[in-house]
């Protein structure tokens, strides 16, 4: 029988990625809103991106 | 794909290309105000040729298989663990073997509609069709790690990723939580649904393209290129072999990763 263990999707590091590009985009966003500024929805895509490369990193190196 | 070519070939105007509107094809008959289209027909009628092809390679079980009984054991040997087995695990694999082996034979049976003379539409082109699909398999997905975690374990199964401890944490919940739940099916979907989309839209291009450039241009000197735009759309249907085999394969595939997932234990 294989008993190897299961193998990961391959597509949860691009899932991990636009997760966070969503999110913190969507925070940016709705900060943009209530302060009546234009550059807090950029801060949150390259910080959801970043925190998401993060977690793909990290979540590899557990391996 | 027919109507398309009789509409660029009555339309002296010249030639208008394809778009998305060439998918949204006329009813072919109607049950009060509700137009039935060819992609329901197609729908249906896949489920009578699935049904009847596997019905008829089980019938006469033999020990040494005929033909017809070793193609329905391929088919069936493959998803249950080729797919089934190798991405849930040898201990609850057998559960899902029903609903992957009908998704995959579903989908490929639907997606070779689009090279299938007279029928030539791929249904998972269209959008609404693709969504129900996803659907079912994010219900299923979740429900199998609800059931088998509890809610809220489930919940920090999804949402805590392993290797990751202290206060950055909060900031990847929300993340993990929408890659999860939400990425999953729309990736799953529109993988599928636009792969099969772009592929027919090339095909009628080619197809369109030539008809116009040799038959209804007037210009001999595009005869040749319309006889190339003819070749590259035998280029691309052949391509097209690989390509709807292979997105009933990975939807399929990564169905049984989601669930091998919801069901794996603790990181």
């Amino acid at each position: 029988m294989n008993d190897a263990p299961p193998p990961q999707d391959p597509w949860v590091a691009f899932g991990r990625v636009a997760g966070g590009v969503i999110f913190y985009g969507g925070v940016g966003f709705l900060l943009d809103r209530w302060w009546d500024t234009s550059f807090m929805v950029a801060i949150g895509v390259v910080v959801g991106a970043a925190l998401g490369i993060l977690t793909v990193a990290m979540a590899q190196r557990e391996k | 794909m027919t109507t398309a070519v009789l509409n660029a070939a009555s339309d002296s105007e010249g030639y208008h290309a394809p778009g998305p509107a060439s998918f949204d094809l006329p009813p072919v008959f109607s049950i009060g105000d509700f137009g039935v289209t060819k992609p329901m027909l197609l729908l249906v009628l896949s489920v009578p040729l699935i049904v009847g092809f596997f019905w008829a390679a089980s019938k006469n079980k033999a020990v040494v298989p005929g033909k017809l009984q070793f193609a329905g054991e391929y088919v069936y040997g493959f998803v249950r663990n080729g797919v089934a087995r190798d991405s849930i695990g040898s201990h609850d694999f057998m559960k899902f073997v029903p609903l992957l082996f009908s998704l995959f034979t579903f989908i490929l049976v639907n997606n070779y509609f689009g090279l299938i003379p007279f029928l030539q539409f791929p249904s998972f082109s269209r959008f609404s069709f693709v969504l129900p699909l996803a659907a079912l398999v994010w219900l299923v997905f979740n429900g199998v790690g609800v059931a088998k975690h509890g809610f809220l374990g489930y919940l920090k199964h999804v949402t805590v990723p392993g290797g990751i401890s202290g206060p950055i944490l909060v900031l990847i919940i929300p993340l993990e939580f929408l890659s999860t739940v939400l990425v999953r099916p729309v990736t799953l979907a529109l993988r599928l649904f636009a792969n099969l989309f772009a592929g027919h839209l090339l095909l009628i291009l080619f197809a369109t393209g030539a008809a116009y450039l040799i038959l209804d241009s007037g210009n001999p000197w595009y005869i040749p290129v319309g006889a190339l735009s003819f070749v590259l759309g035998i280029a691309v249907s052949f391509l097209e072999l690989l390509v709807l085999f292979l997105q009933a394969y990975v939807f399929t595939l990564l169905t049984a990763m989601y669930i091998g997932g919801a069901l794996a234990d603790e990181h």
